[in-house]
Formats: structure tokens, sequence, C-alpha cells
């Protein structure tokens, strides 16, 4: 008899503590919740871009920027600077040199400085080939600041001058991040500026201009948290 | 007393060895790795597009049109035939070197549409949190192919030819409905007096897709039943034990009977 509930005991331990790990197990293969893996803090960003819309001058861009993350969807450029090197088109130079015009008279951007909220909805990860992964975000901003437009001198001078061809500027932009590490990301940059352009010369008019503005930038994240 | 802990504690060893923890999963307590399925899986693949077609600076086409893929794999397919009619709209530049510098251009032929083929390659596949809250699933694809391009004009109407490359997003919505975002480079050749000269345009469309079907080309006659005789039924039929399932079946139609 003793034997027989030494036997069962053995036996309902054995069953209870069995029964109960498994039941962890499964609890476990039902939802994984994952952290962010990588934190944003500060960012500092070097672009290279182009400005393709104006057809008279392609403009190539490098920009610096500095962006300060508030949490994972909010976030502040504080400021953003570009300088533009510009190319003419075919088209202006036959306008310069069939049809006489001055190159004052196209103006396409040089510097642009904006300042902007972001917003990143949007964070995830891709399997590359079922194998690699790699985590992203899609951000959408809003931008302002001032465009200023290229003139034969840059301040000084009789005529317009660059510094002094100030153009209020506001659009929206999208983005899209690949994160290197939790210091690094890569980020391509789709933003379109409404410009308002006033008449620097009698000819010229007021104006708007939309000012398409694609970036490619490696950022550098520091002071997070992690 | 003594002994009573003595066999809980047998009880606890003789608990079966793959339910107990080991030494390594303490140190990865809290970590899991999970291993998902991809939830879609394209076969036939119909899509409606519209885009734009910035071919040049006096004017913007309006993409309208549709293709038909065919999928391989999750990774590779076939984007058998695309055609995309272009709806042409003058940009104001015309005009405005007209009034800013009294100038007229000539015109060149402008895009009609377009008919190509494609490979699609779709190395990158994952999901996405929208506000730490809903997932979407994604995927994302280089197509690389040719086609014809028309073009036509006043004096003009010829076909050039073209290939044309560049990468796509696919948002899923469900097994069969699907959305897509393709950007395409096109590099045209066109000969002109004798020469040939290289013209460069892009093309954005965003896309419906509707998928249909459930076996790739790739896969028939992989997934066949498994034929079940196995060669002793008429053996059955003289010795019945040796199929315990067919005395069933004789002693209930018996019944029947």
């Amino acid at each position: 008899m003793r034997m027989a509930i030494q036997a069962a005991v053995v036996a309902v331990t054995a069953m209870v503590t069995s029964t109960a790990l498994a039941q962890n197990e499964s609890a476990y293969q039902k939802v994984a919740v994952q952290k962010r893996k990588y934190v944003l803090a500060n960012e500092l960003k070097l672009s290279v871009g182009v400005l393709p819309l104006d057809p008279y001058e392609k403009g190539y861009s490098a920009s610096l920027s500095f962006t300060r993350h508030f949490n994972q969807y909010w976030a502040w450029e504080i400021v953003s600077a570009s300088a533009a090197l510009l190319a003419d088109t075919d088209l202006k130079d036959q306008l310069v040199d069939v049809f006489g015009q001055s190159p004052d008279n196209f103006a396409a951007p040089r510097l642009v400085f904006t300042t902007g909220v972001e917003l990143t909805p949007f964070y995830g990860k891709w399997a590359f080939l079922n194998d690699g992964i790699v985590r992203h975000s899609f951000l959408v901003g809003g931008y302002a600041g001032v465009i200023f437009g290229d003139r034969e001198e840059f301040s000084g001078g009789d005529g317009p001058t660059t510094l002094g061809d100030v153009r209020p500027s506001v659009g929206p932009g999208l983005g899209y991040r690949v994160f290197l590490s939790q210091n690094w990301s890569a980020r391509l940059d789709w933003r379109t500026l409404l410009s308002f352009r006033f008449e620097q010369v009698p000819e010229e008019g007021d104006d708007l201009d939309v000012v398409m503005l694609i970036n490619l930038s490696l950022s550098w994240n520091f002071g997070a948290d992690v | 007393m003594k002994r009573l802990a003595a066999l809980l504690g047998a009880g606890l060893l003789l608990a079966p060895a793959s339910t107990l923890a080991k030494p390594g999963d303490r140190i990865e307590s809290g970590r899991i790795i999970a291993v998902d399925e991809r939830p879609y899986r394209m076969v036939h693949e119909f899509a409606l597009s519209t885009g734009v077609i910035p071919t040049d600076a006096f004017y913007v086409g309006l993409s309208l049109g549709g293709s038909y893929t065919l999928h391989l794999s999750d990774v590779w397919a076939w984007e058998a035939v695309s055609f995309h009619y272009s709806a042409n709209v003058s940009t104001d530049l015309e005009s405005e070197l007209q009034r800013r510098f009294q100038a007229a251009p000539e015109q060149d032929p402008e895009l009609q549409y377009l008919v190509g083929s494609h490979v699609m390659f779709t190395p990158f596949f994952g999901k996405e949190t929208i506000f730490n809250s809903d997932i979407v699933f994604q995927g994302v694809h280089l197509a690389l192919g040719g086609g014809l391009s028309n073009f036509a004009g006043d004096r003009e109407d010829s076909f050039r030819p073209h290939i044309s490359a560049g990468p796509g997003l696919r948002v899923f919505f469900g097994q069969v409905v699907s959305a897509r975002l393709d950007l395409r480079g096109f590099m045209t050749l066109d000969d002109v007096a004798g020469s040939l000269e290289t013209d460069f345009f892009f093309h954005g469309f965003l896309s419906v897709a509707f998928n249909f079907g459930k076996t790739r080309a790739t896969e028939i006659g992989k997934n066949e039943d498994v034929d079940p005789l196995t060669g002793f039924e008429k053996l059955d039929e003289l010795y019945p034990r040796s199929n315990p399932e067919a005395i069933i079946v004789d002693e209930e139609e018996e019944k029947d009977e």
C-alpha cells in the first residue's frame, strides 16, 4: 500500500510539473512583442542631392542638418542648410546664346535653409532573401524656410544679389530611413517646397516656384539612452 | 516528512527532460525568436495603374495602364506584359518662354504609350508597424526589362526601343488585393539622321493589384496527392485481417443487408 502511495506521489508531481512548463511554452509561442532595436535622439545628417525641376538650371546639392528626436514618433529638424551647384540646361544655353538673355534672369535656388517637424508613423523590418534583416522607418514632414536665388552677384553690387533674393518657402516631405546600427543610418528624403519669388528685376514679376529637393543622407545618431 | 520531500524531488527529476529549463535557457530568458511564415502568396497578378511621366520640360504625361505578372516564386516573377498610355499635359514653360523671352521653341514628338516586359526580383519582404499598433506587410522589388515606346508629333510617328529598370514597393491589403508603387527609368534609342541618340525619362506609377490562383507555374506537379494504394489490396480481399478497416466495412455492410 505504501509503495502504491509513493508511486502515485511521484507520478502526480511529474505530471503537474511537465504540464505547467508546457503551458508556459505555448504562451510564449503565441505572441512575440519586440522593442525597437534602435532609438534616435540627436541626429546630425550629411546629404547629397539634386534639385531637378528647374527647366533652366539643374542643381546638385550638399546639405547639413540637425534633428532632435522627442520620442519614437515626433522629431524637430531644427535646421537644414543646403547649397546647390548649378548646371545650365541646353534650354538656358540657347536662351542666353541665341536670344541674348542675361544669365541673371533665371536664378535657380542656390541656398536653402529650412526647419521642420517630422512624424515617423511607420517602423518595421524586412527580411533580405529570407536571411538578413533590415530595420527601417518611413517619415513625413512639414518644412518651412527661405531659399536664396542664384544671382551673378552674391552680396553687394548694383543689381539683384543672391543674398538679396530671399524667397519664403514651405512644403511637405517624405523620408525613408534604413538603420545601419544604433549610431548610423541612411536616409532618402524627398521634399517639395512652394517658393514665393518676389520680383528682382522689372521684367520678372512675382512668381511661385515649385522646388523639389531629393537627398541621400548619412545620419549620425548620438546621445540616446539605450 | 523527509521521505515525502525525497519523493517530490524524484518526481521533478522524472518530469520529461524536454520541458525542463536548461542552464542556457536561464541566461536567454525573455528572448524569443519568432519565425513567421509569409502570410500572402502571389501567383497570377493583374494590376491597374495610374502615374506620371515627367518626360521633358514642355509636357508631363499622365499615365493610365495595366500589367499581368506571373509569380514564379516568392523572389522571382515575370511581368509578362505591361501597357501604359500617356495623356500629355503642357507645362507653362512654352508660354513662359513666350512671355519672358519672346521665344517660341520647336516641339519634339511626344510620348504616346509604352509597351514592355520585365523580370521582377523581390529580395525584401517584411512588416511594418503603424504607430506601434497595426501591422502592414510589404515587399520591395526591382524590375528590369525592355519594350517599345511610341512617340508622335506633327511630322513623325515612330516606335523607339527602350530598356527600363527601377524599384517598387508593394503593400498587401490581403491575399487578393495589394497596392504597388513603382519608379522606373527608361532609356530610349532613336535613329536621328542615321545616328543613334539616347533619351532618358522616368515613369512613376501607383497600381492596384489583384492576385489570383494558388499553384505557381513552377510548382505544378510537385504537390500531387500520394497514391494510397499499397499494391496488396488483392491480398486483403483474400486475407481481410491484414487490413482492419476492410473488416469493419464488411461487418457494417453485412448489418445493412
